[in-house]
């Protein structure tokens, strides 16, 4: 028993070491998520869904802000909603030794809405059991948790993909969190993306309950939290008029919400809608790479001038 | 718990070491922990079907108490019919009640008479099947003499529930597993290293070959109308390795678990994909099922004695049975339906019998003939997989349509390089392991300790590489 308990953990050693140095290889192109479980507390976050991964800039609000670092911790709208799993994984991403952060919470209908299944479910959401929910460890480098109960790729991606080329749609998570999406520009293809986009959002109104109080409650919660440790901003960010469209049906009042949100909390709303036509979209909702750092350059001046 | 996740490799070394260092004294109270971690194992998927295997356990203990108190015909055939409407009873409810109120439903409105669909929101326990089928072999065999029947409740619990074999077999026999708790296990150096190699093979198995395949294969079967019939073709091959991979490798890491803790279960696949027609397909594909059904029904309706007629019809009996075992879905039935057609022309020349050794035994390669047979078995197995696979009746015929056109002979627009290549060293090794228990058992013995072991590690490496989040094993459905 003795030599086979020695031999065995011998060789499983041996296995596992290998596994972690393999793991090392893993970097922002291992996909749109890993490396925001990697980097370290943050004292300055962005918060919200894919729009916000890629539409805000953290190294632009960086310089903006003299040097400030600041984090992109947004996910997708099926992963990071406002609710109970975000909203734990965000607490343990917050560097609670310091208290003059910025927290820029991006917010739309979609990110306060919850299925018609879920409607009366008030612990249940979709986002339950994905890798926000289940990533215990979000400031571990290699992140063998994550890559181990989330990683949705076969493991040798981790190393392949930071050697991917030719691709015309290519993902990869900067060191600030920023997720930049590399995508075939043209005129054609942007059209078509959007009209397939916009088809899918009009679908998600039949399976979407609308406003979830459940949901109103964590961002509240969220915000409340978030206070303690800096200035907290709630910024709706800007999309295509149809989209606009679908969120008035999906929550119609939403704007206003927020204004009363804003004033019940002292923090302030920004809301990019507006001039959504001085932007461009990859897809109707997602800001191509040039209007992205415009807007986060928008964004950060109108963050420093209320600073002020 | 499923033997690919974190979960089983805490669990697994947790029970090892009580088990050999803790309880290994007393057997009853290595019986007990065996009892103990098998619930915790299915409680970990969940706990309140554990109420249904207690039940089965008390209600066949029970049982075999009795047969064993009376010799009156009458009373022991009651107690066995006890035992199974009991066992079938809690599997016909769980498994198949919506099956039949849906299609007693379509029944009735297919000749005008519209009545309300009143199906059940029903969770298949996991498992069910094979334990079901595993206590009612126990029954049958203590009805029929012989087996003696255990007064040893415990001894008889972890039988029913041993946590290897207890979600996804293999379907053990009474007279093969029960008589090892009875006798004390000895740690033996060999088996355990054995039990680690096969378990090495079969999470192989599971992790690089069967989710790899899977991915393609659901890529494929749920947009085939995009596809050539080529790519169909190659989906319907990839599930054909992803179903062998998934469930021959969850049988390899069962019985490698086993022979850890020193017991020693059947073989349950015998490298199928290499037979030289379907009747040694059946002999080795999923061992314990055929051999069950083979016993249990299809012998006592007659087997291959009597008239043609009566053995034409047993020989659909036990396929269809068998196609229904798998799942309450019309699709699973059609698939018994061709494997019985496939099987009917060898029964009518008395041919089903004429391979029964391993092919190629004295041989590195097979012959022309040989080769060509087990192409062709494969390839009838393959096109009775599509029916496994698919959504419905309609998803399959269709699929089947879309294959056999002329775009079969074009290049597929799917043929993932990796995976072929994955597929060919995998057929290789199994190939260079066919006459053993399973593909490496004795296949690099003959080398150095380290090579040997360089290999293993190897393996690992790429089981890791290879694999991604955890996937759970189709047989679970089951």
């Amino acid at each position: 028993m003795k030599r086979f308990l020695i031999n065995l953990v011998v060789f499983v050693s041996l296995v596992l070491v290998s596994c972690a140095l393999f793991m090392g290889f893993a970097n922002g192109s291992a996909d749109a998520f890993y490396s925001k479980f990697t980097s370290s507390k943050q004292s300055s976050l962005i918060i919200g869904s894919s729009r916000a991964s890629q539409d805000v800039r953290p190294k632009i609000i960086s310089d903006v802000l003299d040097g400030k670092p600041i984090y992109n911790y947004a996910f997708t709208i099926l992963h990071s909603p406002y609710g109970k799993a975000y909203y734990t994984s965000i607490i343990k991403k917050v560097d609670t030794t310091k208290t003059d952060g910025i927290f820029i919470l991006c917010v739309n209908p979609w990110t306060i809405s919850t299925l018609k299944k879920h409607i009366h479910d008030t612990t249940f959401f979709r986002e339950n059991n994905s890798f926000v929910d289940n990533t215990n460890w979000v400031n571990l480098k290699p992140n063998a948790e994550y890559i181990i109960e989330s990683y949705e790729q076969r493991n040798i991606q981790l190393l392949l993909n930071r050697y991917r080329k030719g691709s015309f749609e290519t993902i990869n998570v900067s060191k600030d969190g920023w997720l930049q999406v590399t995508i075939e520009e043209n005129d054609f293809n942007r059209k078509k993306r959007t009209q397939l986009k916009m088809q899918t959002y009009h679908e998600h109104l039949n399976n979407y309950a609308g406003f979830s109080n459940v949901r109103w409650r964590y961002l509240k919660k969220t915000i409340d939290y978030l206070k303690q440790y800096g200035q907290v901003f709630t910024v709706r960010l800007p999309v295509n008029d149809e989209m606009i469209l679908i969120e008035k049906q999906l929550v119609e009042n939403f704007d206003e919400r927020m204004e009363v949100l804003s004033k019940e909390f002292e923090i302030n709303y920004l809301n990019f809608t507006p001039m959504r036509s001085n932007f461009n979209y990859v897809d109707g909702h997602h800001l191509d790479n040039v209007s992205s750092a415009i807007f986060s350059e928008i964004l950060t001046k109108e963050i420093k001038r209320l600073q002020l | 718990m499923l033997f690919n996740s974190i979960d089983f490799a805490v669990f697994l070394p947790i029970v090892f070491l009580l088990y050999w260092f803790v309880t290994q004294k007393q057997l009853k109270l290595q019986n007990s922990l065996i009892v103990i971690a098998s619930y915790v194992f299915y409680g970990w998927w969940d706990y309140r079907f554990l109420a249904l295997i207690v039940f089965s356990t008390l209600v066949d203990y029970f049982v075999g108490r009795q047969l064993e108190k009376t010799t009156i015909k009458k009373q022991r055939f009651y107690l066995l019919l006890l035992s199974v409407i009991v066992n079938l009873g809690l599997l016909g409810f769980f498994k198949y009640f919506n099956f039949f109120v849906d299609n007693f439903v379509k029944a009735f409105s297919f000749f005008g008479y519209n009545i309300p669909s009143n199906s059940l929101n029903i969770i298949l326990p996991v498992g069910i099947s094979f334990y079901t089928f595993q206590t009612l072999s126990y029954t049958i065999d203590v009805y029929k003499k012989k087996l003696e029947p255990t007064k040893d409740i415990i001894a008889f619990a972890a039988f029913v529930a041993f946590f290897p074999q207890l979600v996804a077999g293999p379907i053990e026999r009474a007279t093969n597993l029960l008589p090892q708790f009875f006798s004390k296990r000895q740690f033996s150096y060999q088996n355990a290293v054995d039990g680690l190699r096969q378990i090495l093979w079969g999470l192989f198995k599971k992790i690089v070959i069967a989710d790899n395949c899977a991915y393609f294969v659901n890529i494929i079967f749920d947009n085939h109308t995009d596809y050539s019939g080529s790519t169909l073709l190659v989906g319907a091959v990839f599930f054909a390795f992803q179903i062998y991979g998934d469930f021959s490798g969850y049988s390899d890491i069962a019985i490698g678990v086993s022979r850890l803790f020193g017991f020693d279960l059947k073989q349950n696949f015998a490298f199928p994909y290499f037979s030289r027609d379907i009747a040694e397909f059946w002999r080795r594909w999923h061992i314990s099922l055929s051999t069950w059904f083979r016993d249990y029904l299809y012998i006592p309706l007659g087997g291959s004695r009597g008239s043609k007629y009566k053995q034409l019809r047993n020989v659909f009996i036990i396929f269809i049975v068998s196609g229904f075992w798998h799942g309450a879905n019309w699709t699973f039935m059609i698939w018994g339906f061709l494997n019985a057609l496939y099987f009917l022309p060898l029964l009518l020349l008395k041919r089903n019998r004429i391979h029964t050794n391993v092919v190629a035994e004295h041989s590195a390669l097979p012959s022309v003939k040989e080769l060509l047979a087990m192409l062709m078995t494969f390839l009838i197995t393959v096109l009775a997989w599509v029916f496994f696979r698919a959504e419905n009746v309609g998803h399959a015929l269709d699929y089947l349509m879309r294959m056999s056109n002329l775009s079969l002979f074009s290049l597929p627009e799917i043929r993932p390089t990796f995976l072929f290549v994955l597929l060919i060293l995998f057929i290789l090794v199994e190939w260079a392991g066919r006459r053993q228990l399973y593909a490496i058992e004795k296949l690099w013995l003959k080398y150095p300790r380290l090579l040997r072991l360089s290999v293993y590690y190897i393996i690992a490496i790429i089981i890791f590489l290879y694999g991604g989040k955890e996937q759970e094993f189709i047989y679970f459905q089951f």
